[in-house]
């Protein structure tokens, strides 16, 4: 273990948990709420060779029968994440601090909104109005970079990558907000005009860069309900789909495919769950395809398509 | 024919239909949306197909749920029966719903 800091423990907010952790969160995290009990212990341990009881749903995951989650991934470690509760962390021997945040802060991250009962969708979000609105599509279909041409027009950032929302919320769903940084590829960040030099580059797309959100009300901490959800598709070809509305059955296979790391969920047994979920939320709010070409030149064109069909 | 098939064009108005437990299934606006647990795949239906989805929660002989629609939608049986059962073999087909015995 290189550079890896290890904390006295140090609480930090997450989608509105308390995050107790030894390992160091981005510190923009840092709890400063009320006192309330822990939601979430981050600790330095060791983590069983297997989990009794478990199906292997990947080379890296298991889930064993009670829920609990195992992934071992060979540059990083071993993380262990019980009853949405605990996480124990025993990183390889040569990992650095980044390597180990960045499967703390993806999968482990949204293996843990699974336990915690919510729908994780790989989609990023910004609130327009008085509600969030969420890009979901395909790697490389352009979420994040739509999100970030719509904060440099105001809007403030509520996650990027993956949207954990509350499905079960009293007035609809609500998102909780995650983390106030995005990872854009080098082009897009040419296009928003952001240096790339001082950013930190990801470990594993090489091209991506990690840029912190730090502006006055750039980032939201507080929950928001859900008001649309866009489907990104690029085309070839210069013309614009300005957000067609998508039929019923199409929007909830689609939602149910766009949700985070859904195999591993399905595995522990949220199949039924999750496709409920899906028909809330398409109950609840517009489904919209907006297809357009990955042009960085236009993307205030297409964020100002976006902001007219939410009402902003 | 495979043994699915031969399973759907052998219903009768006699037999009793039930949803499969392999089917999830939800409402989205008026339209019902199902899922099959075993191979995601996904199905649409329409009002009167919903309707007649809602019909199916618990077995229910094919004669019984013609009566109940032929009476609901004032139809002629003769269409309604053929309709019902090209519909319910369908289903059958994507093992949305089986054949019980009662």
């Amino acid at each position: 273990m290189s550079d890896l800091p290890v904390n006295a423990r140090t609480d930090f907010r997450l989608c509105g948990w308390r995050v107790r952790s030894e390992l160091p969160l981005p510190e923009e995290l840092a709890w400063v709420g009320p006192e309330q009990p822990v939601d979430i212990d981050i600790r330095l341990g060791t983590v069983p060779d297997a989990l009794i009881n478990a199906v292997q749903v990947t080379p890296f995951l298991q889930v064993a029968g009670s829920g609990d989650c195992r992934l071992e991934v060979a540059a990083a470690g071993r993380y262990l994440m019980r009853q949405g509760r605990e996480v124990i962390v025993q990183p390889a021997p040569d990992a650095t601090s980044a390597e180990v945040h960045v499967f703390l802060l993806g999968t482990v991250f949204g293996l843990l909104c699974h336990q915690r009962g919510l729908l994780p969708l790989h989609a990023s979000c910004v609130r327009i109005g008085d509600g969030a609105v969420a890009f979901c599509g395909t790697s490389g279909s352009g979420k994040s970079t739509m999100a970030a041409s719509l904060v440099r027009r105001g809007h403030a950032l509520i996650a990027d990558d993956v949207t954990a929302i509350n499905i079960g919320a009293a007035g609809g769903p609500m998102v909780l907000p995650a983390m106030p940084r995005m990872r854009l590829w080098r082009d897009a960040l040419k296009a928003l005009a952001v240096p790339h030099e001082t950013l930190q580059r990801d470990r594993i797309e090489l091209e991506k860069y990690a840029l912190p959100v730090r502006g006055i009300g750039q980032f939201l901490h507080e929950p928001l309900p859900l008001r649309a959800i866009f489907l990104l598709k690029s085309a070839n070809a210069s013309g614009l789909e300005g957000g067609a509305l998508m039929p019923a059955m199409e929007s909830v296979a689609l939602l149910t495919e766009q949700i985070y790391r859904r195999r591993h969920a399905e595995a522990m047994g949220r199949k039924p769950e999750l496709f409920q979920g899906a028909a809330r939320i398409a109950n609840t709010v517009p489904v919209r395809r907006l297809v357009r070409q990955l042009d960085l030149g236009r993307l205030d064109e297409v964020a100002a398509i976006v902001e007219g069909l939410v009402g902003a | 024919m495979n043994k699915k098939d031969e399973l759907s064009a052998a219903l009768t108005v006699v037999d009793y239909v039930v949803r499969s437990e392999q089917c999830l299934s939800t409402e989205v606006g008026d339209e019902t949306v199902l899922m099959s647990v075993e191979n995601g795949c996904y199905g649409g239906l329409d009002d009167i197909g919903s309707d007649i989805w809602r019909r199916l929660e618990k077995p229910v002989s094919v004669a019984e749920l013609c009566d109940e629609l032929v009476a609901e939608y004032a139809a002629d049986r003769a269409i309604i029966e053929a309709d019902v059962l090209a519909y319910l073999r369908s289903l059958l087909q994507q093992q949305m719903i089986k054949i019980v015995s009662r």
